[in-house]
C-alpha cells in the first residue's frame, strides 16, 4: 500500500541536487543520461558539483566504518545546501548511505566525534531531505503519463525494489513486504506488472557477498531470476545501479552454467520513464547491459493514439 | 535494581552486549529465538550462518568465537530478517557492529585485504568505484571508454573530485583512522589474523 503521508512530502518540482553516485557515473551513465532527460522533460531544475565525494556508503559496508559514513554524508550535505534544497538519487545505496547515517548520529559517540571532525572543515552536519529517483517517479506520474510518445506494448515486467529502498527507521512510499508502486507505474506505462515469490528478496549483491563469497551471491541471483522467469515475466524493472549490475552481469554466468534457462533483460527505471517519454534508446547506455535489451526494446511502441488527458473516472482511481 | 533485572544480569554478559550495542543498535536482548530471521535469510540458506546462534554467543559472552570467525561475514545486509522479526531487532547494524568489534581485536584478515581495495579507490579519488574496476586487465583503457560513452549520452566527462575537496577527505581520512586502517589492510602484513572456519 503506497503510503500517501510520505507521497505528500515527496517535492514535486525541486529543485534538486542530483547526487553524483560513483557507480552510475563510471559504469551506469545511461542511468544518468536517462535521469537528466526526463528532468528537463518535466522542467525540473537540478544541480551537481565536483566539490561532492563518494556517499561512504562502501566504507560502512565493507570496513564497518560509522564515522566514515556518518562525515561523508555530512560533508555531502554541507555541499549540497549552497546548491538546493532537496538531494535526489537514482541509486539506493547513495539513498540509504544518508538514512543509514541519520540512524548512526543517534549515538552520542558518533555524533560528538562526527561534529567534532566536520568542525575542522568549517563544517556542519545538518540533515537534508533526500528523494529517491523512484518515488520521484511515482509523484509526477501523471504529468509523465500525459508526455508519453511511447508505450510498454503489454510488456510482462517483474519489478524489483531492492533492500536497500526500505528505510525502517522512518517508513517509505511503500513497505518491503508487499511494495505496489514500481508496479503502478509500470501499468501507467502500458506494460503489465508480474507478481512473483521472490519480489522482496534480495539481488544477491550482498554489499560484499558479491566478491567475498561469490557462490553464495550467485546462488541467490538464481533462486530471484527463476522465480522471475517462472512467473512468466519478459524483462525486470529496478530502481538501483547496483541491483542492475548483478541481476544482468550474474546472468551471465547462471547461463553458462545452466542454472538458468534464459537471460532477461534488466532495465533501470530512469530508462524505461526516458524511453517512454521519446528518448533515443541509442543514448541511454545499454551498452553497459550484458544481457541483450533488444526483446525489451521492441516491445516499446510507439502510441498510436494520442493521449487525450485522463478521464474523470481515472484522475479519480489514479495513485495519488 | 528489581528482580527481573538482577535475574537478567547474572544471565547474560550485558558489558560484550552492551559494547555490541552501541551505534545506537536497538533490542539485541529482545530477541524470541523464535527463528523468523533464520527462515528468511539469505546467507542462512546459503551457507551455516545462524544469527540466532550468534545472539546467543554474544549473550553468553563467548566473545572470542563470535569475533574470530567466518560466520559474522556471511551477512548480505539486506534487512530482510528486520522485516520479519516480530522483536525487530536490528540485525544487520548488530552485524557491522560484530565487525567492527572483530577488525578491533585484529580479525578478519583476508577477507578486509578484498575489501579494502574499494578504499583505496577513495583515498586516492574521492569516489569508490571506478570504470578501471571492471577491466582490471586494462585500466586505462576503461578509463578512456567510459569518457568515450559519457561523451555519446551528452554527459559531462567522468566525476572529478575537485582538490578542495579532496584536501577535505583528506583530513576526514585520517581523523576517522581510516587511512591508517586502509593502509594496514594493503601493506601484506600481518597486522589482521585470518578468519576462523570453525564455529
Ligand atoms: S526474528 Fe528476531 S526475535 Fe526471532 S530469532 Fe530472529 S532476531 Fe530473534
Ligand atoms: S541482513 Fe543479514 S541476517 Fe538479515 S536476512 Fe539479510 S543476510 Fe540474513
Amino acid at each position: 500500500m503506497v503510503n500517501e503521508k510520505w507521497l505528500e512530502k515527496i517535492p514535486a518540482d525541486g529543485p534538486f541536487y542530483l547526487f553524483q553516485g560513483c557507480f552510475i557515473n563510471h559504469n551506469y551513465p545511461g542511468i544518468e543520461a536517462a535521469t537528466r532527460f526526463i528532468l528537463d522533460k518535466l522542467g525540473v531544475r537540478y544541480f551537481v558539483s565536483e566539490d561532492q565525494s563518494c556517499c561512504g556508503l562502501p566504507e560502512f559496508s565493507t570496513l564497518a566504518n560509522p564515522l566514515m559514513l556518518t562525515c561523508l554524508v555530512g560533508r555531502n550535505m554541507d555541499v549540497v545546501k549552497e546548491y538546493a534544497p532537496y538531494i535526489l538519487t537514482p541509486c539506493n545505496g547513495c539513498y540509504s548511505a544518508f538514512h543509514t547515517s541519520f540512524t548512526l548520529m543517534k549515538d552520542p559517540e558518533v555524533a560528538a566525534r562526527t561534529e567534532e571532525i566536520l568542525g575542522k572543515l568549517g563544517r556542519k552536519y545538518s540533515p537534508v531531505k533526500v528523494i529517491h529517483f523512484a518515488d520521484f517517479v511515482y509523484k509526477r506520474l501523471e504529468d509523465i503519463v500525459v508526455k508519453t510518445v511511447k508505450i510498454l506494448g503489454g510488456l510482462k515486467m517483474a519489478a524489483h525494489y531492492g533492500c536497500h529502498y526500505f528505510v525502517f527507521e522512518e517508513e517509505g512510499l511503500d513497505s518491503r513486504e508487499n511494495p505496489s508502486f514500481a508496479e503502478k507505474i509500470i501499468e501507467k506505462l502500458g506494460g503489465e506488472p508480474v507478481n512473483y515469490t521472490a519480489k522482496d528478496e534480495c539481488c544477491g549483491f550482498g554489499m560484499i557477498q558479491q566478491v567475498v563469497h561469490k557462490n553464495m551471491a550467485y546462488a541467490i541471483t538464481e533462486e530471484k531470476i527463476n522465480s522471475i522467469l517462472d512467473a512468466g515475466a519478459e524483462a525486470v524493472l529496478v530502481i538501483c545501479p547496483y541491483c542492475l549490475n548483478v541481476l544482468d552481469k550474474n546472468q551471465k554466468v547462471l547461463r553458462d552454467i545452466e542454472l538458468i534457462e534464459k537471460a532477461i533483460p534488466v532495465i533501470h527505471i530512469s530508462q524505461l520513464v526516458a524511453l517512454v517519454l521519446g528518448a533515443d534508446p541509442d543514448r541511454m547506455g545499454f551498452e553497459m547491459h550484458s544481457v541483450d535489451v533488444k526483446p525489451f526494446l521492441d516491445r516499446v511502441e510507439a502510441r498510436k493514439v494520442e493521449f487525450k488527458g485522463w478521464s474523470s473516472a481515472e484522475v479519480a482511481a489514479s495513485p495519488k | 535494581m528489581d528482580r527481573v533485572s538482577v535475574l537478567l544480569a547474572n544471565k547474560w554478559k550485558w558489558s560484550l552486549l552492551d559494547e555490541a550495542k552501541r551505534w545506537g543498535v536497538q533490542r539485541i536482548e529482545e530477541c524470541l529465538s523464535c527463528g523468523a530471521c533464520v527462515g528468511s535469510c539469505p546467507a542462512a540458506r546459503t551457507s551455516s550462518y545462524n544469527f540466532r546462534k550468534i545472539i546467543r554467543d554474544v549473550m553468553l559472552g563467548n566473545e572470542e568465537k563470535v569475533l574470530s570467525s567466518r560466520e559474522i561475514w556471511y551477512c548480505f545486509y539486506c534487512f530482510y530478517c528486520t522485516s520479519k522479526c516480530p522483536s525487530m531487532v536490528e540485525i544487520p547494524y548488530f552485524i557491522m557492529r560484530l565487525r567492527r568489534m572483530a577488525m578491533e581485536r585484529g580479525y578478519g584478515g583476508g577477507i578486509l585485504r578484498v575489501l579494502a581495495l574499494t578504499s583505496s579507490n577513495l583515498l586516492k579519488h574521492g569516489v569508490s568505484v571506478l570504470p578501471s574496476d571492471y577491466d582490471k586487465m586494462n585500466p586505462t583503457g576503461a578509463e578512456e571508454a567510459m569518457v568515450k560513452l559519457r561523451k555519446k549520452l551528452g554527459l559531462p566527462p567522468v566525476m572529478k573530485v575537485s582538490e578542495k575537496a579532496l584536501g577535505e577527505l583528506k583530513t576526514i581520512f585520517e581523523e576517522t583512522g581510516f587511512e591508517g586502517e586502509v593502509g594496514k589492510l594493503l601493506s601484506g602484513k600481518g597486522y589482521f589474523k585470518e578468519v576462523s572456519e570453525k564455529y
